[in-house]
């Protein structure tokens, strides 16, 4: 899935810049290219609407993410110009100096991430929702379960009586 | 203001209220039941929706003051160590609850005789034994007879399957020589009574669309509306009103439009949990009563009891499947349940392994725990390697009742009508730790011995949004001085006063407490009856 952030009057492009790169570096990529990161699953479109929704999470994220562009100017580069190591060394800074919006940021990513259907198949679950197909799960064997629990009967009561 | 009077008033639709109530339904009097939740619509649950984990953190949330619905009041719980869950609505908490369905063993209603801490209940297993088979019919209990570590008893349904899971961690306990039996669950193993099968959803607390799990919207209440029981839904209960003659008259709410009415009944039955009880009745103060109806004692709100939990993960090498299947049900093990002299803490703890998770839970922390997982190449590596692979047992510990963890009124905050809320001040003790410390310990041989490969996380805190049992705020007892209400749910100082709820608990034990409420409930209901010519005289 390719993100499409939408338009947005909250950041400049600049900051939604910073924003794609640092949710590839919150849930990257799987080696092999099949588990896509949260950049390229567009979560930068979750987090937009989510914060577009509560204002005191817009104040926030504005602060935040121009942080960010602060740091990115000190670096005297473009967000598309940064090493996969200085993109970590940039969101270890933003963990450690602003942790009240990086704690909200990871939070909403995981969020925004893994509520997209098309990534619960990777893991094994069904896309869909949870009902009304659900799992087949095989009913136990009375037989197998007699054997597994056969020793537990030996052993006798284990409660007390009074 | 006024409403018609009526004989019986329940305050609360959950799963005692409803219980009570069917008890009493036949003896022909008028009851009523007040709810301040409404029905839930079960064609629009989040189990239903492809965004179904977002809920879970949203207006689906166990934690009220993260739903904040209309219904809800807030809980202040800045010092607790733990913060209570439940649902608002008819059914209450069994909306939302995981449906595990364990019994008390004999020995939890005599700890202060065999163990010399806390106090012995005034009733015992027998007594109750005949509520719980009742009830288990009612609700549609799955399980599997013959347990040795309980009395004899009968199951309606056979045990939902262990899965994969479930079946690794029984080889575990086998290898130890360790207790373990498929869970009671209090969800259908096959259809029954009009309700369907389990289908393994793994999705429990976001509302069991199939009906599956037995929330009593779907077992009691359809019963009890037939039996004309009357139900006033989207009610919230300020207070108990106190007559001159030292009963109490019935209750002051606030019915849906926000709108003051007055409801009088000849009795009144409180059904609202172990916080939501003593919170009105701690409200319901008179000249009388200045401390709360009821409270001369002053024993209301306090011994609040949770049953601290936590927990063990391990990781194997084969997926676990761990999203399938009931979510807190599989297996249990109450190996080390009874007290043992050799250990460093009194009374004891079950090892449950109920299922895994879902990925977004996993990445938040784990059901009920805020504790977000690492990013980067960590994020990556635990989702790949380890996620898939993972099975876990839960520690769930007796907790001994305190009277400094208690149930108070907030001075400042309060719900959507101004009633007061909850204050929780409950801290988790020493004796709690060291059975953490010691389940821990256990619960890591179990794993290591299934199979596993590695423990990935083990013990540590209380988990957080997971105060699910409400217990022992306005405990049982025959000592007037030392209790709320007596060996029947009747208030000691006011005598068509009762409580059904897990506020009547006298210690938690160490198991889910749903099924010894509702046998309370139906318990307490057949004293009334028993006791109808004394009441209503």
């Amino acid at each position: 899935m390719t993100s499409t952030v939408s338009t947005t009057n909250l950041w400049n492009s600049t900051q939604l810049a910073l924003l794609k790169g640092i949710l590839a570096q919150l849930i990257p990529s799987g080696a092999n290219g099949t588990i896509p990161s949260a950049a390229e699953f567009g979560v930068a479109d979750f987090v937009i609407q989510k914060v577009s929704d509560k204002p005191d999470l817009q104040l926030l994220f504005t602060q935040g993410l121009e942080y960010l562009e602060t740091l990115l100017q000190r670096s005297e580069k473009t967000a598309a110009e940064l090493s996969n190591e200085e993109w970590i060394a940039l969101v270890s800074q933003l963990e450690k100096s602003q942790p009240t919006f990086f704690e909200m940021l990871l939070r909403t990513t995981y969020m925004g991430y893994y509520s997209e259907s098309a990534i619960r198949p990777l893991f094994g679950l069904s896309a869909g929702p949870t009902q009304p197909e659900g799992y087949l799960v095989p009913a136990d064997d009375p037989v197998e379960l007699d054997r597994m629990l056969e020793p537990v009967r030996q052993r006798g009561v284990c409660y007390r009586e009074c | 203001m006024g409403q018609d009077a009526v004989d019986v008033l329940i305050v609360g639709a959950g799963a005692s209220g409803a219980a009570v109530a069917y008890s009493l339904a036949d003896m022909g009097l008028k009851i009523l039941c007040l709810e301040q939740g409404d029905w839930v619509d079960r064609s629009n649950l989040p189990s239903t929706r492809k965004d179904y984990e977002l809920h879970r953190y949203d207006k689906f949330s166990c934690d009220p003051n993260v739903r904040k619905l209309p219904q809800d009041y807030p809980i202040n719980s800045e010092n607790s160590a733990i913060t209570p869950v439940n649902y608002n609505a008819v059914g209450g908490s069994t909306i939302n609850y995981l449906g595990h369905w364990p019994r008390f063993h004999p020995s939890d209603f005599r700890v202060k005789t065999l163990d010399g801490v806390a106090d012995d209940w005034p009733i015992d297993y027998d007594t109750l034994a005949p509520y719980y088979d009742l009830n288990s019919k009612i609700m549609g209990i799955s399980g599997l007879s013959g347990n040795p570590s309980y009395p004899p008893y009968d199951i309606p349904l056979p045990p939902i399957p262990l899965g994969k899971l479930g079946k690794t961690l029984a080889k575990g306990f086998n290898q130890l020589g360790w207790h373990w039996w498929p869970s009671d669950t209090s969800i259908l193993s096959r259809d029954y009574q009009g309700r369907n099968r389990c289908v393994n959803a793994g999705t429990c607390d976001l509302g069991c669309a199939s009906g599956a799990k037995a929330s009593v919207d779907l077992t009691y209440w359809p019963l009890l509306l037939e039996k004309r029981i009357q139900l006033r839904t989207n009610c919230r209960v300020r207070e108990i009103m106190l007559q001159p003659n030292g009963k109490a008259g019935g209750v002051l709410y606030y019915d849906a439009d926000g709108n003051l009415q007055e409801q009088n009944a000849e009795l009144v039955i409180m059904a609202c949990n172990g916080v939501g009880t003593p919170r009105i009745m701690l409200n319901s103060k008179s000249k009388e009563f200045p401390d709360g109806i009821a409270n001369r004692s002053g024993k209301l709100g306090k011994n609040l009891m949770f049953h601290p939990l936590s927990g063990v993960v391990g990781r194997f090498t084969e997926p676990m499947e761990g999203f399938k299947g009931p979510m807190a049900c599989s297996i249990i093990s109450q190996e080390f349940y009874e007290t043992d002299p050799s250990r460093d803490f009194v009374r004891g703890y079950g090892l449950h392994g109920g299922r895994f998770t879902t990925p977004m839970t996993f990445a938040l922390g784990g059901y009920g725990i805020d504790n977000l997982m690492p990013w980067g190449a960590e994020h990556r590596r635990q989702f790949d390697e380890i996620y898939p692979y993972c099975a876990g047992l839960t520690i769930v510990t007796e907790d001994l009742p305190l009277e400094s963890n208690a149930v108070t009124l907030d001075p400042e905050l309060t719900d959507g009508d101004g009633i007061p809320a909850p204050k929780i001040n409950y801290q988790v003790d020493e004796n709690t730790q060291r059975m953490f410390a010691h389940g821990a310990a256990r619960a890591e041989e179990v794993l290591l011995a299934a199979g596993a490969k590695s423990i990935v996380a083990s013990g540590g805190d209380a988990w957080w949004r997971a105060g699910w049992h409400l217990m022992g705020t306005a405990r049982m007892g025959t000592d007037p001085e030392n209790s709320v209400v007596n060996d029947w749910g009747q208030c000691h100082d006011v005598k068509n006063l009762f409580i059904v709820d897990g506020s009547i608990f006298v210690t938690s034990a160490a198991v889910n407490p749903t099924p010894t409420i509702q046998a309370l409930a139906l318990y307490i209901g057949d004293s009334i009856k028993k006791n109808r010519n004394s009441l209503f005289c």
